[in-house]
């Protein structure tokens, strides 16, 4: 990363963690999640599609109208995502929505108007119908990317036992920084990732086109890390600036290689 | 009146009294006495109002009228009337007589019989031919057979009919030329007219007529065939790129099989490609049938566009015609430059990444001065951003702009950006989105000007967004590009797609511009969605949508749909189709007979697209056996960049010619261009007989048009055409038929009148 690239990092970052201290408060803590709300978050009506990107989180389970910690999938929202369309926005020409983004339904047939979307948490609360696990593979073999990011090691079988509703015959490949996903924006040297959880390094996975690694990457799995958390808290003054540097680079990474490959 | 009818009326031909002058040959006594009766007989008229029996004035006018009439009559033939010719004095004058001997001369459209049996008659067999020795005993007489080039010969025996083309100019030319300076009566052109080249006959024309020479023609056959299929012109590209969709207009015509429906196939050397079911127009229209089929191999390429011969066709030869297309296997370089990270890029280049024809070099701006690169040669290629030298711009045959701003460009840039479509013949694609078209602060750009759509003056309105349904226009109905539903079963119909949105609302366009895809705002505009036109030796596409992609992303499209890849592929196709490089090649046709010169062309260009007069060009030819020449192609000074040379073929077949240009020892380019040495058939084309061409070459050298049932009279009309060594001579004409005939009318009518009234 060149030093002018880093210089707006850390400025967006501290710019943020002005205000931080009262958020973070009401958020609990690091980790914390939905803890300090009672009754959970309210969910924000979706935005119709216009054109201009638009963070999409994949929703399993019903619809809901408060989202709290008891709902995996939800884990973050909406503060990491707003934080990061804020980065992407004023690092690049993306023009995202910031402040408005949307909830799907992995069934959803909205989904297809967006072809970058974030599923978290897909650990042992991961499932879906047949009718989501076909949308969910049309979505992909058209040209849909995913990214999956924050669950635990002990959480792989139960993701992968998903997965394979979903594309029968993936192979989940580890990449390391030399794969073109690490050069789409940033140029990552290494994978100096934060580890936010407890045990092991994290692991970079994911499924190419036809499992050959020479096509484009169509699920992204952050395996064994929680690079939300950083976007989530990265305006609270409790995370590392340089970490939180870190997950928004790979972020921003994700975002320009799904819209480009 | 019938010329016969005509002719034992008045003694002679129609075409006599039009040349002659009519004089009076009454002489002094002869003329006082038919005074002196004149005198008298208008005296007797007058005793009819004095006879008292005629009561009403009506019955005297018209015995007056009747009897005045009577006197007219005998008064012209008393004043003996005399048509004053110039004849012809016998054996004193030339006439040429050129007799086609083309391959249409033997369709045998004269009730079973050929064309040629008529020649072969009336002139083939010496005195035995009434029609030339008609001639031969008042004129001199000159032969000469035509085809492709016109000969004299010694004899009209003997004709081979085998000339694979008809030049009625070439032949007048060389007749006119060979009789220079001998007193000649005219030419006689016995011909079934159907002319195969494509000059015009102006110039032969008028210096017939400067030297008063009148040309007799006399056409050959039927104006129109009883039946006949044919083939009448197929519209190909001269080259193609290899897996091209291609769209290609077949005219057929016919006579005698109206409502009939037969098979139109296309052969790609013998192995048929397309076929598809006619139905045939009305008898003498044509019907244009475009036919779909794909150039899947690479090289020169022979088609063939056939329907089988029906039964009781006079014209068999005419049911096919065949075409060069020389299918090029080569990457065609597109550069796409994005403003912004976006989906679009993303989604057409999966669209064409399988086109092995199609290189698709994507340039996207992902922030300020940070661009991504996809798709390029060279590590160093659009490293510094978007191409500021022309070289480096026009190294790319297509440019495609995303959603970007005119202020990302320097002037120069801008530019050249007009530049890469005006002069150096590039496609340019404007895609829309909030930095695009007026949106963008295009107006008043050079680009803009080259746009098919009008953006000067509009306001760039960021509040606008709508989806829009897209369809296509009449055009875009008949155009390659946009026929999606081409019975391709991974293909959807116009109808059936999803709605795509657009930012930049765009309702007008350039009066030279055309609109192949549209649809309807949410404000109830008419949006244009694709729109084209040529601007300098190129042309611009402007497609004011932001995500295309949508036709393919959308939940309704199957996985398996590829309507919006092959949407993509044919657009990139097109937007880089003739698509000039720095050396052009080209030739007048691709085919010539065998012996017959063949032209070349080169156009040779620096990678500015500057015109090179100082370049060494030369022509590596291969004949179809596989020998080797080099023909070097000089500048002609008239033109820049401009180098030409010809050769002969020697062998039939197909030829290659291959021209390489350089400068200063460092190549410049090459180009390559195949061209068929064959005997052609279009003999058969068009080939009934053309009265009205012959009646005009006739008519404006002062001569006559005859056909096979007048053509008796040509001796005559020849001899008194005026021309060459003359005598005056006189014709009576007051024993003309037609007076005593009248003379018998008018007593029997008064005869007549006179029994109804009661006055006989």
């Amino acid at each position: 990363m060149s030093g002018r690239w880093r210089r707006a990092l850390a400025a967006l970052a501290l710019a943020a963690m002005a205000g931080g201290a009262v958020a973070l408060a009401q958020r609990g803590g690091v980790g914390g999640g939905f803890r300090g709300l009672r009754g959970g978050i309210p969910v924000a009506p979706n935005i119709p599609y216009d054109g201009r990107f638009t963070f999409v989180r994949l929703r399993y389970g019903p619809p809901t109208d408060f989202v709290s910690q008891r709902l995996m999938w939800s884990h973050d929202y909406p503060i990491g995502e707003q934080h990061f369309m804020k980065i992407l926005n004023e690092l690049s020409y993306l023009n995202p929505h910031t402040a408005e983004t949307n909830i799907l339904g992995i069934g959803d047939p909205e989904l297809f108007k967006y072809p970058v979307a974030y599923l978290c948490e897909p650990g042992r609360a991961f499932d879906m119908t047949d009718e989501e696990a076909a949308n969910l593979r049309d979505y992909l073999h058209k040209g849909g990317f995913l990214i999956v990011d924050d669950f635990r090691y002990e959480d792989w079988g139960y993701f992968e036992a998903q997965m394979r509703r979903v594309l029968p015959s993936a192979q989940f490949q580890d990449i390391d920084q030399t794969h073109p996903i690490f050069n789409s924006f940033f140029a990552i040297k290494q994978l100096e990732v934060p580890q936010m959880y407890d045990q092991g390094p994290p692991i970079f996975r994911a499924i190419f086109e036809d499992n050959d690694p020479r096509k484009r990457i169509m699920v992204m799995i952050n395996y064994n890390t929680d690079i939300s958390e950083y976007w989530e808290f990265s305006d609270t003054g409790f995370l590392p600036i340089d970490e939180s540097n870190e997950a928004y680079k790979i972020g921003v990474n994700y975002v320009i290689y799904g819209m480009t490959h | 009146m019938s010329e016969r009818l005509f002719r034992f009326a008045f003694k002679y031909p129609r075409f006599v009294f039009e040349q002659g002058d009519l004089a009076w040959g009454v002489s002094g006594p002869l003329l006082t006495a038919v005074l002196v009766i004149g005198g008298l007989a208008a005296a007797a008229l007058l005793t009819y109002w004095s006879v008292g029996t005629l009561t009403r004035t009506r019955d005297r006018a018209v015995l007056i009228a009747l009897r005045l009439g009577v006197l007219s009559l005998l008064l012209f033939s008393l004043f003996r009337p005399i048509l004053v010719l110039k004849a012809a004095v016998p054996q004193q004058n030339f006439l040429g007589v050129l007799l086609d001997d083309s391959r249409s001369m033997a369709i045998a459209d004269r009730d079973g019989k050929a064309r040629r049996e008529y020649v072969d008659r009336e002139f083939g067999h010496g005195a035995d031919s009434p029609l030339l020795s008609a001639l031969a005993k008042k004129f001199v007489l000159r032969y000469f057979r035509f085809s492709r080039s016109a000969d004299r010969v010694d004899s009209p025996a003997g004709l081979a009919y085998d000339g694979t083309a008809t030049r009625l100019g070439t032949a007048l030319e060389r007749a006119r030329d060979e009789l220079s300076g001998l007193p000649l009566a005219g030419l006689v052109m016995v011909t079934d007219g159907a002319d195969t080249s494509d000059a015009a006959l102006d110039e032969q024309l008028a210096g017939l007529e400067a030297r008063s020479i009148p040309v007799f023609t006399v056409g050959v056959g039927r104006e129109r065939f009883d039946r006949d299929i044919q083939v009448t012109r197929v519209e190909t590209p001269r080259s193609a790129l290899k897996g091209t969709s291609l769209v290609v207009d077949v005219v057929l015509s016919q006579t005698g099989y109206a409502g009939r429906t037969v098979p139109l196939t296309v052969e790609d050397d013998g192995r048929i490609v397309s076929t598809q079911e006619v139905a045939l127009p009305d008898s003498g229209d044509a019907a244009t049938v475009k036919v779909h089929f794909t150039a899947a191999e690479a090289g020169p390429r022979l088609f063939t566009f056939k329907v089988p011969v029906q039964e009781g066709e006079q014209v068999t030869q005419n049911n096919a015609r065949t075409s060069l297309v020389e299918i090029v296997d080569r990457r065609e370089k597109v550069l796409y430059l994005e403003g912004e990270p976006r989906f679009e890029a993303k989604f057409v280049k999966r669209a064409v990444e399988d086109d092995a024809n199609l290189q698709l070099v994507i340039l996207q701006r992902t922030a300020e001065n940070k661009y991504f690169r996809l798709g390029v040669d060279r590590a160093d290629e659009l490293v510094g951003g978007f191409p500021k030298t022309r070289e480096e711009l026009f190294a790319y045959r297509g440019v495609m702009l995303g959603s970007i701003e005119a202020a990302a460009f320097t002037p120069d840039q801008l530019r050249m950006l007009a530049d890469f479509v005006g002069t150096r013949g590039g496609g340019l694609l404007m895609l829309g989105g909030r930095r695009s078209f007026a949106e963008g602060g295009w107006g008043g750009t050079p680009l803009a000007e080259a746009l098919p759509v009008v953006i000067d003056g509009g306001r760039p309105d960021a509040s606008y967004f709508s989806e829009i349904q897209a369809r296509p226009t009449r055009a875009g109905a008949l155009f390659p590009v946009t026929q999606l539903a081409d019975g391709s079963p991974n293909t959807t119909g116009w109808g059936d797609l999803p709605p795509v949105t657009s930012v930049n609302p765009i309702t007008r366009v350039k009066p030279g511009a055309t609109v192949l895809l549209s649809g309807t705002d949410h404000r109830n505009d008419e949006q244009v969605v694709l729109a084209y036109q040529r601007y300098g030796r190129g042309k611009t596409l402007a497609m004011p949508i932001q995500d295309s992609w949508l036709w393919y992303m959308n939940p309704k499209v199957p996985v398996t749909d590829r309507t919006h890849a092959t949407y993509w592929r044919r657009l990139l196709r097109w937007l880089v189709d003739g698509v000039p490089g720095q050396v052009n090649l080209t030739t007048t046709q691709d085919r010539v007979e065998p012996g017959e010169p063949v032209q070349l062309a080169a156009e040779v260009l620096d990678a500015a697209y500057e015109e090179v007069n100082d370049g060494s060009v030369v022509a590596q030819i291969t004949s179809p056996s596989g020998q080797h020449r080099e023909v070097p192609l000089e500048w002609i000074v008239e033109r820049d960049g401009d180098y030409r040379a010809s050769f002969v073929p020697d062998e039939p077949g197909v030829y290659e010619v291959r021209v390489a240009a350089a400068r200063g020892g460092a190549a410049l380019g090459e180009d390559a261009i195949h061209v068929r040495a064959s005997a052609g058939d279009s003999e058969y084309f068009d080939a009934a007989m053309r009265a009205p061409l012959l009646r005009r070459i006739a008519e404006e050298t002062g001569g006559r048009f005859f056909t096979e049932s007048d053509a008796e009279t040509l001796p005559e009309a020849i001899n008194f055409s005026g021309r060459g060594v003359t005598v005056v001579e006189e014709r009576e004409l007051w024993d003309m038929p037609i007076v005593l005939l009248g003379l018998l009318a008018l007593i029997g009518a008064e005869w007549g009148f006179r029994r109804t009234r009661g006055l006989a």
